[in-house]
């Protein structure tokens, strides 16, 4: 088979083929249900679908002769930086699964911490110092203030 | 009306509402890596808990003052905000090396002030006749309206057409999962009563713009910029002199540019930058630090964002991205942008107006005088300013509907969104689509019912048929206008300018 020039591209137009199918189907489903005529709750995901399969396939033969994604390699290339966007991420999808569990301060607390520890590479001290003035901030504007209700957690 | 309007613009809830807007959007358009689209993105929950008028007055002060504030960064540090201050940079960063950086913030404030105050006027003129027409709409034109916004994603398509269609798919997708407007039953819910509930706007638009950016930031490890002395703000009796006629003429370009939905700031502030070299006697002065050419860009930069509110309040289509998310945010008020705003809501919209003037006279303030103090902001450290972003984009997603899976949808669009800009797949598409989708599934269906499954209905009704050829046109304007940008944008960055 042959190699596409832009990969990422590649990878997307497989996606919106993909994602065409589901839709196709779940629009399919839905024209099952429907009572008259004029449901039309179908009808748009049928085009979408139609429209994710035929866009997909013609990107996809795009990737194959790309000309001009080598000059935009250099903007895709991967940064020495990348591991601490990727920790920040996995920080943030651990402060999800600590707010239900710790609660809205405690787990804002630690995830800050972690955050200002990653992205500005302060020491533990200072990270620990910054975190508990914003949260600190956060619980007096919010919760104080503007009165808002976050979750407790199970330890309160 | 609009005295009206100024009379309810006036109270200390308002004023201090439009000034907070105004500080705000100068500051985030000061900050290198956080545009006005994030900015609005990240406030608009926390506005909810507002009065609709002060919310929206206050998103508003964020959008025109981040459009003031983004000049700074453009002028001094040669990083334009947005793509429509690249012709800014042009001129500009020379004029700052040569020590004359704050001469050129002073005309800059000065022209965005003007052509502000003149978009302004226009909207006061425009908008109400534009809403009266729009008045006669029955669902084929609504329908035929949906179909105008989407010729808006040509020009906002970034590099590849064929990408920012399947973007506005994804986002028409997004808007489908839910409840059916016609038969009432669940669509892509899986079974899960939490997805039949629908995705929440304001979640995946903070998770695109606002998360994405500071990983965008994190990753290309933004610092704090050292910046030489600016010398004095208020530009001489020269400097202004020289500067009115393009000032004038920028201006006008962007407010009638500004008109046509899908018209971006980008494309008349490069038009505005070329127009003034081709008519100045000297034009090769310009790029060296011709005060001309940041005047005339300024101006109608400015000038095209306050005319694109006359479309977003008479039509409801937001012809740039931040728009495209105060149109959420009236949305989020319950307030219909379109013809019915002004008929409904009309002690508002004047209001809002109103608080505009205001908005760019305390702008006007902010910038010129103030400036020293915008120019110390851009040091704060992006250590400090990422995590304290990301904890209020949390409590940002997690407020609308006080639903943890709300927080979890924003991460997730963070990290796509992250994926879209790295591979330069538009995202604006996608927001502008998934805002506009319900409104064009119901405006179809209705025309269905309507004329018992016969699409031409559009071509025999005058006013759909006037809109569909106007979509047409604006289309084949918005191609020709998008090429050329994008051409000029192109020999810029080869120039070596990195839009942020």
């Amino acid at each position: 088979m042959k190699i596409p020039k832009n990969l990422p591209d590649f990878v997307g137009a497989v996606l919106s083929i993909v994602l065409g199918v589901v839709v196709s189907i779940e629009g399919f489903r839905i024209r099952s249900h429907a009572v008259s005529q004029y449901t039309l709750d179908h009808t748009l995901p049928a085009i979408l679908g139609v429209l994710f399969i035929v866009l997909g396939t013609m990107l996809m033969i795009s990737t194959m002769r790309d000309q001009e994604h080598e000059q935009d390699k250099r903007r895709t290339l991967p940064s020495p930086y990348q591991n601490r966007m990727i920790l920040s991420l996995s920080t943030l999808g651990l402060y999800f699964l600590m707010l239900n569990i710790m609660g809205y301060l405690l787990a804002t607390l630690i995830a800050s911490v972690l955050l200002f520890r990653i992205v500005g590479t302060y020491r533990w001290a200072r990270s620990v110092a910054c975190a508990l003035v914003l949260t600190g901030s956060l619980y007096l504007v919010f919760i104080k203030w503007l009165q808002i209700s976050f979750p407790a957690g199970i330890f309160f | 009306m609009l005295m009206a309007g100024f009379s309810e613009a006036i109270t200390p809830g308002n004023l201090l509402m439009a000034a907070l807007g105004a500080l705000v959007g100068t500051f985030v358009g000061v900050l290198p890596g956080l545009g006005p689209t994030s900015a609005i993105a990240i406030l608009l929950p926390v506005t909810a808990v507002l009065e609709p008028t002060q919310g929206i007055i206050m998103l508003a002060g964020i959008y025109y003052g981040a459009m003031y504030g983004g000049s700074t960064t453009a002028i001094l540090l040669n990083i334009p905000g947005e793509i429509s201050s690249v012709p800014t940079c042009l001129d500009g960063y020379p004029l700052a090396k040569k020590g004359k950086g704050g001469p050129a913030l002073g005309i800059s404030a000065i022209a965005s002030f003007g052509a502000g105050i003149l978009g302004v006027i226009g909207l006061v003129f425009f908008a109400p006749v534009l809403a009266d027409q729009a008045l006669k709409f029955g669902p084929p034109e609504y329908f035929a309206l949906m179909i105008f916004a989407l010729t808006l994603m040509v020009s906002l398509s970034g590099t590849s057409l064929l990408k920012a269609l399947l973007m506005g798919g994804l986002g028409y997708t997004l808007a489908l999962i839910g409840l059916g407007p016609s038969s009432g039953m669940p669509r892509f819910d899986y079974g899960s009563s939490t997805l039949a509930g629908g995705l929440d706007m304001i979640s995946i638009i903070i998770g695109l713009f606002a998360i994405a950016e500071v990983l965008k930031g994190i990753e290309e490890k933004r610092l704090t910029t050292v910046i030489g002395k600016t010398g004095r703000v208020y530009p001489s009796k020269a400097d202004l002199k020289k500067s009115f006629a393009p000032m004038l003429r920028g201006g006008i370009i962007g407010f009638f540019l500004g008109l046509l939905p899908g018209c971006s700031a980008a494309i008349s502030s490069f038009l505005a930058y070329d127009m003034e070299k081709k008519a100045s006697k000297e034009p090769e002065q310009f790029g060296k630090g011709a005060i001309e050419g940041v005047a005339a860009p300024e101006a109608a930069n400015n000038a095209t964002s306050s005319a694109g509110f006359i479309p977003l309040f008479s039509l409801g289509i937001p012809s740039s991205p931040p728009l495209a998310i105060l149109l959420a945010g009236l949305m989020i008020y319950g307030l219909t942008p379109g013809p019915v705003l002004f008929e409904q809501n009309g002690p508002f919209v004047w209001t809002v107006i109103a608080s505009m003037f205001i908005g760019n006279a305390m702008l006007l303030f902010l910038n010129l005088p103030m400036v020293w103090l915008w120019v110390k902001l851009t040091k704060v450290p992006y250590g400090i300013m990422a995590p304290t972003i990301l904890m209020l984009c949390t409590i940002g997603a997690y407020s609308v509907r006080n639903s943890l899976f709300d927080v979890l949808v924003a991460f997730f669009f963070g990290g796509l969104g992250y994926l879209f800009q790295r591979y330069q797949w538009p995202i604006v598409p996608l927001i502008l689509c998934f805002i506009l989708g319900p409104l064009l599934e119901e405006s179809f269906i209705q025309t269905m019912a309507m004329s018992s499954g016969d699409l031409t209905i559009l071509l025999e009704r005058p006013i759909s048929f006037a809109i569909l050829v106007g979509a047409a046109i604006f289309l084949t304007i918005s191609m020709g206008l998008n090429r050329r940008t994008q051409k000029r944008v192109k020999e810029e960055k080869q120039r070596g300018i990195d839009v942020a």
